[in-house]
């Protein structure tokens, strides 16, 4: 084994190993349990960083496993898979400090961190997937590492949300499934690091291929709440704060999105969908998935549900910049928006859960005047609902910039119109809940204030969001910079030939 | 050489501190050094005013890791921005600061404000096109905080508008900026005047930077805005703030490049349009910083038409620019030391002194260009320009430059009116109020006379036919005045509200009273006076329809689709 595949072993473990360890260890090993998380978020982060150094002066890092003839196990850490274990992993360390913080005192917390471990675990896997086969069982895994966060709570309401949750995702899994053999049955595997079949399927194939790539996008459209599969994820808010946060912005909705990256780049490849012609149908969902969500937003007072329905908007640019894949403008728009989404929906709810778990606020209509008892949450919160509408510095402009660029470069004016609505529509669910915080008055007492202390709140709920907040101004400031998300993208994009 | 080298490292800091003091001080707001940090405010300018003053012109630093590329630099027109930014925001920051001593939302009052200040000093600085839009989109968004800071219903319905027409115009400016980046392959400011002339960026840079003047159709925030923000952060609104929407279609639109003669008909059209129609408004407010929004509706709508003028050709484009350039300056002067002044009687507590009645005459009717003003010195640029370009807008600005030097004269005597009946509510500081309408009032009496670059108008416009021509139209005004004002104390009014005395209703009232005097009342008489008197509540009724927001946004979709339509043809 050599120094590479011993580190993609080690990315792994690295959360693995803890998880297993908290599953075993008693309830109240309250102080065990912090130590093994935090260090081991912060070993993955090292470790993953280490391998985008590698990955960036051309190392390679590659594990295969032959299970039977013709499907191996493949593990590969290529550019694209350092973005998402990179996002993975950052965000990770951020969101188990913050549920240490709001699940203090709670019960079933071995059970709940271990859970959560693994769920990295599993997303860290999604994002070294070398080929579909092992991109398949992880996201299966996915579902079920999952399963047991959005029912901790174990209420009637939250076990019928992850009734839903798992037919959902399991329902999508086994259309992906059918649609993962389909496709290794015409084509044999396909390697990611290959960028797409030989083009000479398409002649024979044609109509059999587009099929494929439908019921593929299907299978990783339920993760990425593709209208009119995304039933499941509004219900799913009623899993604690962190657990949104880390489904929304890190693993699941997020793995579907980096599926339909990974299954437009480097498995069909942009040559290959640009002859048969599948693309504008992907567009199309995208787009209404946009609209439909944003619609969905504005109507409801659930803070957390509006959040939600924001995600479903907002991840369908990536898959609106997926559909102009020859554009690389677009592409790279499409891929640092994965980063981008994720760093400002965290913020959001961790600012969402810090309100719910301080003052016992659930609702926007009775977020009166709450900025002046909770300045640095609702400036944290500002910020990212500035970004989700595209006002610059802020990342989510960036991502705008770059796909509406794409979109006129492929000749695409209606994708100015989308995105102008988008940004109202953004503008319309998101400002009024600021100026309700920041500039009405307050009616009467918080619903449950459960917290008066030195800060606004406990110090663990309240860096995370600032932290993330900070990101998400940084890194739009310095989006031209060597170290941004952005430049990473480029370099991605680089190695296409779109 | 060594010299070079140093300036060359240490200009893109001095750039930045002038927008970054500012900032950093909204930042350190959070911080318990909040006190000593508010109370330094007035020095956050000093960085602009230094750069404005000391640095080397037409010098572009790059800062490539910046928001997608950095491009800082000052030139002519930046430079005379940004002296004129420093100073209303100086002369507001020390007025703001003895104002709201008291304040329970100071700190945060004082986020929005250095956030906004910063804004304003760096759009000015910017030489990109997304540094430009970074910069405005800063100020406009902080400036929403100013506007609703009061939090009364009135300050929180003016945010909403304000708020509404500010996400259009970004909008429309983030939609012309994609087209203009893909249409010029770069982001700098200089290689985007051949693609921005495209009748549907023209439309859309009218739309995104016509917000932030009050252009129509999206004035309706202006009045109520002006009206709800401590005056002197209005002060900063209305003299430097809504000059960075001139700034931008002089930026985007450079004059005199290229020309767009259809575009060009349609900011004439509208700007001229706006100009009568702020003072008609204005005439039926009562509250002093109402009238001033609706003034500056009608003066920016002035200022419409010049630029308007110079989208006609190149020619005229190279002549609009100065004027254009003079009258922003005269108009933000006047326009600050009027609020100054506004600030003052609400300050003394008392009703004005006859000597601060006579001062705070002299900005008032410099916009209405009296000769011997900075108002008369724009007035003869404009009318030198627009006889330059022959007819038909020669002739049509011999009959429209007296017409609204009329009109305005006659609004700003009743902004002098209500301003008398006016009496502040509290004494507080009121010292230091009249050291800043000082400054002010001295910096409207003699700038332009002192301006080299205005040189050439100032001594046209003392020219003997120059100063009559500029006479008649202020002494019609007058004139105009003082009979509507006796006319509507002599008639019965219709309703026994004193406020409305001097209102736009009462010009009506007495005109159909008049008819009813001048001879014996018959049915068909009888039915005009009816009409008219009918007529109020709908004209009443029609500026509240414009304030709302749903009308507001339709009417900018149906001014995107006909100016389109128009420029199509």
């Amino acid at each position: 084994m050599n120094s590479g595949q011993l580190l993609l072993i080690s990315i792994l473990l690295s959360s693995f190993i803890p998880g297993i360890v908290i599953f075993c260890l008693p309830e109240e090993q309250h102080r065990l349990r912090t130590i093994l998380n935090l260090c081991g978020s912060i070993v993955k982060i090292s470790l993953v960083l280490l391998m985008n150094a590698g990955i960036y002066y051309g190392h390679i890092f590659e594990i295969r496993i032959p299970l039977i003839p013709g499907v191996e196990l493949l593990l590969n850490g290529d550019p694209l898979s350092a973005l998402f274990a990179t996002l993975s992993s950052v965000l990770w360390l951020l969101t188990t400090i913050y549920a240490i913080g709001y699940l203090e005192g709670s019960p079933n917390r071995s059970h709940f961190f271990g859970y959560f471990s693994l769920c990295v675990t599993v997303t860290i896997g999604i994002a070294l997937a070398g080929n579909l086969v092992t991109f398949l069982l992880f996201y299966e895994m996915l579902t079920l590492t999952t399963y047991p966060l959005v029912i901790h709570r174990g209420t009637e309401k939250s076990l019928r949300a992850g009734r839903n949750y798992l037919i959902y995702a399991l329902g999508g899994g086994a259309v992906f499934l059918i649609a993962v053999v389909w496709l290794q049955s015409v084509v044999g595997p396909v390697d990611f690091s290959e960028a797409g079949f030989s083009p000479s399927y398409l002649a024979s194939h044609s109509q059999v291929l587009s099929i494929i790539f439908v019921l593929l996008i299907i299978g990783v459209g339920v993760k990425a709440a593709l209208v009119p599969l995304h039933g499941w994820l509004p219900q799913a808010m009623v899993a604690p704060a962190p657990v949104s946060a880390l489904l929304h912005a890190v693993a699941v909705v997020k793995a579907g999105a980096f599926g339909i990256i990974r299954i437009v780049l480097d498995v069909y490849g942009a040559h290959n969908l640009l002859l048969l012609g599948v693309l504008p149908l992907l567009g199309g969902i995208a787009t209404i998935t946009i609209i439909y969500g944003s619609v969905r937003a504005l109507q409801q007072d659930d803070l957390k549900r509006r959040l939600a329905f924001s995600t479903i908007s907002q991840v369908s640019y990536i898959a609106l910049g997926m559909s102009m894949v020859d554009q690389p403008l677009a592409v790279i728009g499409a891929l640092v928006h994965l980063v981008h989404q994720g760093l400002m929906k965290i913020t959001l709810f961790f600012c969402a859960g810090n309100l719910a778990e301080t003052l016992g606020i659930h609702r926007i209509s009775e977020m009166n005047g709450v900025a002046r008892r909770m300045p640095f949450t609702m400036a944290a919160f500002s910020i990212g609902a500035l970004g989700m509408i595209g006002i610059p510095p802020t990342v989510g402009f960036v991502s705008k910039w770059y796909l509406g660029l794409g979109g006129l470069a492929g000749g695409n004016w209606w994708l100015l119109l989308i995105l102008v609505l988008s940004s109202l529509l953004n503008a319309w669910y998101f400002l009024p809940v600021l100026i309700r915080a920041w500039f009405a008055k307050q009616q009467g007492p918080w619903p449950e204030e459960m917290y008066i202390g030195r800060f606004e709140t406990r110090l663990m709920l309240l860096v995370p969001p600032l932290i993330t907040a900070f990101i998400v101004l940084a890194a739009g400031l310095v989006a031209n910079a060597q170290i941004s998300p952005l430049a990473w993208v480029r370099f991605i994009v680089r190695g296409y030939t779109l | 050489m060594i010299p070079a080298n140093i300036e060359t490292a240490v200009q893109p800091l001095i750039f930045s501190l002038a927008a970054g003091t500012p900032l950093i001080m909204a930042i350190l707001c959070c911080t318990p050094l909040r006190k000593k940090v508010i109370g330094l405010t007035p020095w956050a300018t000093l960085p602009a005013l230094i750069v404005a003053l000391t640095s080397p012109l037409d010098m572009v630093v790059e800062v490539g890791w910046f928001f997608m590329g950095g491009r800082m630099g000052l030139d002519e027109t930046g430079r005379i921005f940004l002296l004129l930014a420093g100073f209303i925001w100086l002369l507001a920051s020390i007025s703001c600061k003895s104002l709201l001593k008291n304040d329970s939302h100071q700190v945060r009052f004082y986020m929005f404000f250095l956030t906004a200040m910063a804004g304003n000093f760096g759009l000015i600085l910017a030489q990109g096109m997304l540094g430009y839009y970074l910069f405005f989109a800063m100020m406009s968004f902080a400036a929403y905080g100013l506007v609703v800071h009061k939090s009364d219903k009135g300050a929180i319905t003016a945010g909403r508008l304000y708020l509404i027409l500010v996400m259009i115009g970004e909008v429309a400016l983030f939609t012309v900026m994609i087209v203009l980046a893909h249409n010029s392959g770069s982001l700098a400011l200089e290689d985007i005047a051949d693609v921005s002339y495209h009748p549907v960026t023209l439309t859309l840079l009218f739309v995104g930077f016509g917000v932030k003047i009050g252009a129509l159709p999206f004035h309706g925030w202006m009045i109520p805005a002006y009206q709800a923000v401590p005056i002197p952060a209005a002060a900063a609104l209305a003299g430097s703030m809504v000059n960075a929407g001139i700034l931008g279609w002089l930026r985007f639109l450079p004059l005199g490049e290229t020309a767009c003669p259809q575009g060009a008909v349609i900011f004439i059209v509208l700007g001229a349009i706006a100009a009568l129609y702020g003072v008609l408004v204005g005439l039926g407010k009562q509250q002093a910083g109402a009238i001033l929004g609706a003034s500056s509706i009608s003066q920016m709508g002035l200022i419409t038409v010049i630029f308007g003028m110079g989208l006609l050709n190149q020619e005229a484009g190279l002549l609009a620019a100065p004027v254009l350039i003079v009258y922003v300056v005269h108009h933000s002067l006047a326009k600050s030391s009027l609020f100054f002044g506004y600030d003052l009687v609400e300050r003394q507590g008392s009703h004005l002194s006859k000597l601060q009645l006579a001062a705070i005459l002299l900005p008032a009717l410099a916009l209405a260009g009296l000769p011997f003003t900075s108002g008369s010195v724009a007035k003869t640029a404009f009318k030198e320009l627009a006889l330059s370009l022959g007819d038909p807008w020669s002739s049509l600005s011999a009959f429209f430059l007296p017409a609204t030097a009329m009109t305005t004269t006659l609004l700003m005597l009743h902004f002098i009116i209500v301003l008398k009946c006016y009496r502040g509510r509290e004494k507080q500081d009121r010292g230091i109020s009249r050291i800043i309408f000082t400054l002010s009032f001295i910096a409207v009496a003699v700038t332009l006379w002192l301006w080299p670059a205005a040189n050439n108008f100032a001594s046209h416009s003392i020219v003997g036919t120059k100063i009559l021509q500029g006479l008649w139209p202020v002494a019609g005004g007058f004139l105009l005045f003082f009979a509507w004002h006796r006319v509507s104390v002599k008639i019965n009014l219709p309703t026994k509200d004193q406020k409305r005395k001097f209102s736009f209703d009462t010009l009506i009232c007495a005109v159909t009273n008049l008819l009813q005097k001048k001879e014996t009342p018959k049915p068909q008489q009888n039915k005009l006076v009816i009409f008219l008197h009918m007529l109020i509540p709908y004209l009443r009724k029609t500026e509240k329809i414009m304030g709302r927001w749903k009308v507001v946004g339709l009417s900018y979709i149906a001014l995107c689709l006909s100016l389109l339509f128009l420029l199509l043809l």
